[in-house]
Parts: structure tokens; sequence; C-alpha cells
């Protein structure tokens, strides 16, 4: 049930593992376990996805046009050597599309704009 | 123990719509297992907090998931050749059509639960069965009242009531059977020369023993078996082994759920061992659910065979109903406070069991109707030489007619309304079968114009837990209709052109 690509306000706000999911592709393609590595290194290990939240969200932002699938792949994994190793099927990997790309810089000017907004208050109250 | 996590994690995975597991699954347990050996290597806490958050995870993400899909999907989909995808906000006319189906909808289904619940909850019957026949020597029709649950909610002994002359009866004083029976059948059980009596209560097979001058004595086959499983709800006599003795065939409907234990229905061959005892055959026929049978040669090789009238088959989880008839019993066991038991009833088609001769019943395939059907007889309504069968239901009753192979198809549907107990005779003289129905405090005749085809007659009424039974019980040669209740009886004498009237 794709949505219109030029709609992306309803997006937002992000939730926090959605967040960090675009970001960590924002990189470059990945596949799941990567992608887990890389959240829990860029909130500094306050966000360990299972595979659960992942998938569910992986789900959805497929679903939004917002990531896409690449089939077949097995040089996707960040910094997960340990897993490259592992024989078997070539692992699925997603990566950001246009949108997606759109929706995070959306996001981080929301949360910019959010925190210019306290940044002037405090500066106002310190002022006075 | 990896494995064990592993089928645990692939359990919960339930937890997410089918699609989602189409697209995911293997990806998401690939990627589980080995995430699971990493934790397991870094030692059981470490393992056991793993597991915690990735169940969690699942718990969560699963119901994320759902709601996102429900709330993406349009509630009424309208289907063209392209196919149309309904937007997703708005106040589109479609989504508030749906809305308002959805609120409609479970009122329609708790008015249509009531009415169809309606027989299944208060089908408390004072007389559930009457049997006639000369039970103590005499020449005249005595009647045998099997006693269900009362109005006032107590169990009360099965009856016995003395043909005094000229349809009036006296009350025997005997008090037979311990708890609930539903039917009962007349005929020498032991060979002695005097009739004895055959009846189907929770309390299990009971077998009164006539002494010849119509005192009983009780022997009770599998007790306490009957109270699961209502496996004698109805039984008939005959010889169904050819060796000259009667046997007797049981049904059972509709089945039991509960502590933790299903007992399924089904009907049972009770073999006279000659010494006036009875045995199971073992044979457990159909799992279905049967109200009633009535007996007789169905396929014209002489031997006697079964028609079985099937009511509501009681199923749990395992109900291979189709999805919208699972949303209405669930429905309808959640208007009357039975949610959490699983427990569902459907009806069960009619079927057409076959004799090998020794008493063994092979089913005949046929799958006859689809009504909740209570009560069945044979005769030849057609005049064409077979055994034709009415059926009463809980709804129009049916007349099947049988083309001599002991083949089926349906002919006149009759009436309406629920019907208790149906009898073939003749009522009107004129040598065809004519048919009485007995509803729950109301009965019908139809009278045949002699081509099979049955014409609305008479109609009677009597209190609401009664029960009737046909016969000449005036001894005038003219069949009558008898009407008993626990404290109290009827005579509709019959008048010989078809109709009845009341005595005082």
């Amino acid at each position: 049930m794709p949505h219109q690509e030029d709609d992306i306000s309803h997006l937002l706000p992000l939730r926090e593992p959605t967040f960090f999911i675009l970001l960590s592709l924002s990189e470059g393609e990945k596949h799941g376990y990567a992608i887990i590595k890389d959240v829990a290194a860029l909130s500094n290990g306050k966000v360990n996805l299972s595979t659960g939240t992942l998938y569910e969200a992986l789900a959805r932002l497929l679903d939004q046009l917002l990531i896409e699938r690449v089939e077949g792949r097995g040089d996707a994994g960040g910094d997960a050597p340990e897993l490259e190793a592992h024989p078997g099927r070539p692992r699925k990997a997603y990566r950001l599309t246009p949108k997606g790309g759109q929706v995070v810089q959306a996001e981080m000017a929301r949360l910019q704009s959010l925190i210019l907004a306290a940044k002037r208050r405090l500066a106002g109250q310190a002022g006075s | 123990m990896n494995t064990v996590f592993i089928q645990l994690y692939r359990r919960c995975l339930q937890l997410f719509s089918p699609h989602f597991r189409q697209e995911f699954a293997d990806e998401m347990e690939e990627l589980f297992r080995e995430r699971l050996m990493l934790a397991a290597a870094h030692g059981r806490l470490a393992l056991l907090l793993f597991l915690v958050r990735e169940l969690a995870g699942l718990l969560a993400g699963g119901i994320r998931q759902r709601v996102y899909v429900w709330r993406a999907r349009p509630l009424l989909a309208v289907s063209t050749g392209g196919g149309i995808t309904m937007p997703r906000r708005g106040g589109q006319p479609w989504r508030w059509a749906g809305y308002l189906f959805l609120v409609l909808l479970p009122l329609v289904m708790l008015l249509a639960g009531r009415h169809l619940w309606y027989v299944t909850l208060d089908s408390t019957y004072d007389v559930r069965h009457v049997a006639l026949g000369d039970v103590n020597g005499d020449g005249r029709l005595d009647a045998f009242l099997s006693v269900g649950s009362v109005g006032d909610g107590y169990w009360r002994a099965d009856r016995v009531l003395w043909n005094e002359g000229d349809g009036r009866f006296t009350d025997s004083g005997q008090e037979l059977g311990e708890w609930r029976s539903f039917a009962a059948a007349v005929g020498d059980i032991n060979n002695d020369g005097y009739v004895d009596i055959l009846s189907g209560s929770y309390s299990g097979l009971m077998v009164y023993q006539n002494d010849s001058s119509g005192a009983f004595t009780t022997t009770i086959y599998a007790p306490g078996d009957f109270v699961h499983r209502s496996s004698q709800l109805n039984v008939v006599l005959a010889d169904l082994d050819g060796d000259g003795r009667l046997d007797a065939f049981t049904t059972g409907c509709c089945g039991w759920i509960g502590q933790g234990a299903r007992y399924p229905a089904y009907s049972e061959v009770w073999l006279n061992d000659g010494a006036g005892g009875l045995r199971r055959s073992g044979q457990h026929i159909g799992q279905t659910g049967s109200n009633a049978v009535a007996l007789g040669d169905l396929n014209g090789d002489g031997i006697i065979d079964a028609f079985l009238a099937n009511g509501r088959t009681i199923h749990d989880q395992d109900n291979p109903l189709p999805a919208m008839a699972r949303f209405r019993q669930w429905w309808r066991a959640m208007a009357w406070g039975l949610m959490g038991q699983n427990i569902y009833t459907f009806n069960t088609p009619n079927t057409v069991w076959l004799n090998d001769g020794q008493g063994r019943f092979m089913d005949s395939g046929q799958q006859l109707g689809q009504s909740e059907s209570m009560a069945v007889a044979l005769g030849d309504i057609n005049d064409d030489g077979f055994l034709d069968a009415v059926v009463g239901n809980n709804g129009a009753d049916e007349v099947w007619l049988n083309d001599g192979q002991g083949n089926f198809r349906l002919g006149q549907r009759l009436g309406r309304g629920l019907t208790w107990s149906v009898y073939l005779a003749d009522l009107d003289g004129d040598g065809d079968l004519d048919l009485v129905v007995g509803g729950e405090n109301n009965g019908r005749v139809w009278l045949n114009d002699g081509s099979g085809h049955l014409r609305r007659g008479q109609g009677f009424g009597y209190g609401r837990y009664q029960s009737i039974a046909v016969g000449d019980v005036t001894g005038d040669g003219i069949v009558d209709i008898f009407v008993a209740g626990v404290e109290t009886y009827q005579v509709w004498r019959g008048v010989g052109d078809g109709r009845f009237t009341p005595d005082p």
C-alpha cells in the first residue's frame, strides 16, 4: 500500500528506532545484523533493536517507500565481519530511497528546530 | 537447547500477519539464530537477557505491525477489474460505511444469536418422550413417560400410566429412573413374553424388565457414561443382527467439551445377549450428533438400516467452519457468556447407515439437509413400496423420498418452527400414511393426498412442557394423539377422518 512520494509530513515525527535505522542506512546499504550493530553504536548502546522491532520497522519503511530491498548482496555487513564468513544464502540488504533521505533530513530539521527553540528560551532566561 | 528457543521464536512469529511472515520470517529466524549463538557464547546471563529482549520485541513488533496493517487497510475494499486502493485518511464515504457496518453487525448478530440459541438454551421439557405399549398385558396401550428436567429445576422419575380403557389413564405409582431421561422404547427385551422398557437417560442406558404384572426391575448399562457424551438421547429397539432378539440402537447428541477433555457424540448398537442383557457392539456410528434415529430396511435387502437425524455438533477450536460462520458462533458465545470455553455448534446433515446383517453399520455417504434435525420417522409416504423419511427440524420439516436403494432425495418441506417429534400413521382411514408433528407447545396433522403430497390439517395445542405420542389409546380402532405431562395428560380422540377432538 504505497503512498504518495511527495507527502512526507504525515510520516513525522519518527520514533527513535525508526530514526536510527534510517540514519544507519543513510551511510549505505546494510543487512539486518549490520543495522542492529550500527544503531547500537549510533545511540551509544541505548537502542538495542530486537529482530522483531527491527523487521517490523523495516516492513513499515518498505511500505512507505522510505527504504528499498537489495537482493543477494554479501558485502553489506558494515562492521560485522564475524557474520560475513557465515556460509548460506546471500543476505538481503536494505538501502535508503531518495524519499527516505528526505524524511531523515526533515526529521533532523524538526529536531534542530526543537533544539533551537529550547536554546533561545534558555538563552533568554540566562540573559534576564 | 537452541532448538527449543528457535521453536519458541517461530511460534512467536505467528504474532505477525501472514503476509509479513512470508516476507520476513526466514530472514528474521536466520538473524535470530546467529545472534542466539553469539549471546550463548557470552554466558547464560547474556543469553537470558537476549531471549527476554527478543521475545518482548516480537510481542511489541507483532502488535505494531498488525495495527499498522489494520490502519492502512480500507474497511470496505471495493474490487473491480483493476482494483481500487482506498485512501487511508479523510472522510471517505466507504470508510464511514465501514464503521457503520462494524457497529451494526454485532447488533444484528446479537439478535440473530438470541433467536438461534433460544432452542438450545431453553429446551427444558418435562416429558421428553412418550412410549406407548401394552405393558401390563390387558390389551390396551399404556404409556411410559420419559421425564426430563422440569420447570422448577428439579429432576423427577419416569412414570408409567395404566390405560384403564376408553382413553382414561391412572398412575401406576412406580417411579423409575434416577436422573433426566430423554427417550424410551418398549419391547420384549428378555424374550419372556412381556413388554420391557428401554430408557435413555443421564443415569445411563436403563432396562426396566417387566415381571409380567407391569412391575419393573431396573438394570443400568454404562452408568455415568452419558453425562459427558449424551450418547443415549434416542433409543430404538429392533433385531439388528438377525438372531430374533431385540437389540438397541442409541443415538448421541451433541458431544461435550469440558474439564480439559473432548467427548464426541456418536451412536451405538447394543446387541441382545440372549439372556435378557445388552452388550455394546463396540461400533461408534458417526462422529456428529444424532438427536434421533429411525430403523427400517432402506435398501431392500431385508435387513434393518438406520436413518440418523443429526442436530448440532459441538466442536472446540478445531472448528472446521468457514471464517464467517466461526465469527457468528463466536459472537453467540460472547452474547451468552460462553466465551473462553471455545465451544461452537453447527448443524450436521442427516445420514443413512446400512446394516451388514450382523449389526454393523456402514455410512452410505449421503449428506441429507443442513437443518438442526430433532426427530425422524420412516414410512412409505408416496406408496412406491420403499420407506421414505420425515425429518422434524428446528425450522421447516422435510420429507426425504427413497429410490429403493437407500438413496434419498428431498421432497416436500413442511411448516416451520421447532419440531420435537414426528409420527406416521393412517389418520383418515384412506390407506396411506399421514403425519403428526409435535412441536414445543403445539402440534399439527398433515394429511396425505394419496400421491405422497402432505397437506396441512388440524392443529392442536398443549402445554409447553408436554410431549405427544400417536396410537389407539381409546381402543376404538382409530388412531388418537396422546399428550403427556408430568402431572397431567390429555387424549385427542381420532374421529377417523383426520380430525381429532380433545377429551376434557
